[in-house]
């Protein structure tokens, strides 16, 4: 009888390091290149013009009044993380980040606010 | 003999999503199923009409998280339509390219979970350590591993660079290595071929009755691909064969996934050597002039199709979505009918259901066994009848 074509793989695994890393342990798997991770605005060019915020999928821009000016909130425990924000901005001001490890106690750093 | 009610699910250990089954069974056999299709229901068709259309292209995405390109790209078809916008030809082979990788990494997923399920761990574990490496592509490509956000209206979002597409194409032959392993793996083991050859048969004129799509209706030999009868993206470009089985079983659905998966790197190698160039997007304004979209689209598990009614505002008047797995659903029940309870689980995951995907509209009458087929006209006429106002 013949031996099945697993039975060789599986004995060959036998001999091998894990394939799983412990993350972030002993390990951190850094993402790839232009991995989407929290977009961060700079307040300085911002215009308030509103754009980002017509188009957020998820409803996670808020636009507030300060000194007569209007400025984008950032609730990012809603973002989904698609970046359309940066694509429409016109000025630039929201700027992709690779920040990925978002876990906090506070809930405030979750909100990005001039 | 007197029969018993079985109910399986919504929750239940061998179905990978929630949905709940009613087979009546004598001693060890189904003899009818009722499905009850709705319990993950999430009104998405609703939402639709509260966003706008870039809005609405990131909730097609959530339709389904595994064939999330299929959805986008059959959105962005359907509203291109309305829109009246040309794709530029970089964008079109870019998109069949991530289609093809979306597609890849479906079927290695699926073909993992009916190992797991026929009770076959080993396959399963080592299936989904080669698919990190069409994820690790993905990732690259579009920037998240598994919701990739890449296909927008009049285009793609990011372009590739000539280093991604030598590493791909060095990653994506080792991947063809190993899926060439998994297909020797399938073929020969006695394991497998004790539990899924001749299970859930479901024969041609079944299929072609039941109105079966995808690899479920190619696995019992109907030759149909919307890729190849309705060319859509670069498909008319690239050549590839449509993968077809007769035996029209568990294990023929399966193998047919596995043969579809090498095809689908050999069209990703393909597109990858013949990208043109040239500009990767067109934009488009926020609002669309008033008219109708539909579009087709062979995604992983069967022929998709998103119908969009636009009334010339920035938000869809009306969006409809049907995907393969609803179906799919008449001819899973017929392939129930006949087998043992042992291999329900093994003939649901042949047919690769996505209930989340399903459970947006329940308008299907198992019991009666009504089914409407439209034709192009008829749906169209639908559409305009229900526009027009009552009053």
């Amino acid at each position: 009888m013949r031996l099945p074509a697993i039975i060789k793989e599986t004995f060959s695994n036998l001999f091998r390091k894990p394939a799983t890393v412990k993350v972030p342990i002993e390990e951190k798997l850094p993402p790839a290149p232009g991995y989407r991770g929290v977009p961060r605005v700079d307040y300085s060019k911002c215009t308030g013009c509103g754009l980002c915020a017509r188009y957020c999928p998820s409803f996670a821009i808020e636009l507030i009044t300060k000194d007569k000016r209007r400025y984008p909130v950032f609730h990012i425990y809603r973002c989904i993380f698609c970046h359309q924000c940066v694509e429409v901005c016109p000025v630039k001001a929201i700027k992709p980040t690779e920040e990925y490890e978002l876990s906090t106690d506070r809930p405030s750093d979750l909100i990005i606010k001039p | 003999m007197s029969t018993i009610d079985l109910i399986l699910g919504p929750q239940h250990p061998a179905f990978k999503e929630p949905e709940r089954f009613l087979f009546k069974t004598e001693g060890e056999i189904v003899v009818d199923v009722e499905p009850r299709l709705g319990y993950v229901h999430r009104g998405i068709e609703k939402a639709f009409e509260m966003r706008n259309y870039i809005q609405g292209l990131y909730l097609a995405e959530r339709i389904c998280g595994i064939c999330n390109v299929a959805h986008t790209l059959c959105y962005a078809q359907a509203a291109e339509e309305v829109y009246g916008v040309e794709v530029p030809p970089r964008a079109r082979y870019l998109r069949a390219v991530i289609h093809e990788l979306n597609r890849i990494h479906s079927h290695l997923l699926i073909i993992g979970v009916a190992a797991e399920l026929i009770g076959f761990d080993t396959l399963f574990m080592l299936i989904w350590r080669d698919r990190e490496i069409v994820m690790d592509l993905v990732e690259m490509m579009t920037g998240n591993r598994v919701i990739s956000a890449y296909i927008t209206i009049g285009g793609v979002r990011r372009d590739v660079s000539p280093e991604f597409i030598e590493k791909a194409k060095k990653m994506l032959t080792k991947l063809e290595e190993r899926v060439k392993y998994y297909r020797k793996v399938w073929i020969e083991d006695p394991i497998i071929r004790a539990r899924c050859v001749e299970v859930g048969k479901l024969s041609k004129a079944d299929a072609i009755k039941l109105c079966a799509v995808g690899p479920t209706a190619r696995g019992s030999g109907v030759n149909y691909d919307v890729r190849r009868h309705r060319p859509y993206a670069a498909y008319d470009e690239i050549p590839f064969n449509v993968v077809l089985r007769e035996e029209g079983d568990v294990w023929a659905r399966v193998l047919c996934r596995i043969d579809e998966t090498l095809e689908a790197i050999n069209i990703v190698k393909y597109a990858l050597d013949h990208l043109p160039s040239g500009d990767i997007r067109v934009k488009v304004p926020i609002r669309p002039p008033p008219g109708e979209g539909v579009a087709f689209v062979e995604a992983p598990r069967g022929e998709l199709l998103h119908h969009v009614y636009s009334d010339g505002t920035d938000k869809p008047y009306r969006w409809r979505v049907r995907t393969p797995t609803y179906a799919n659903i008449p001819a899973v029940c017929h392939m129930f009918k006949g087998c043992y309870i042992a291999d329900i689980p093994a003939i649901l995951v042949s047919i690769d259901p996505c209930f989340s995907c399903t459970d947006r509209v329940t308008i299907l009458d198992i019991r009666t066994n009504e089914r409407k087929i439209l034709t192009w006209t008829q749906l169209k006429k639908m559409f305009r009848e229900f526009r027009r106002p009552k009053a």
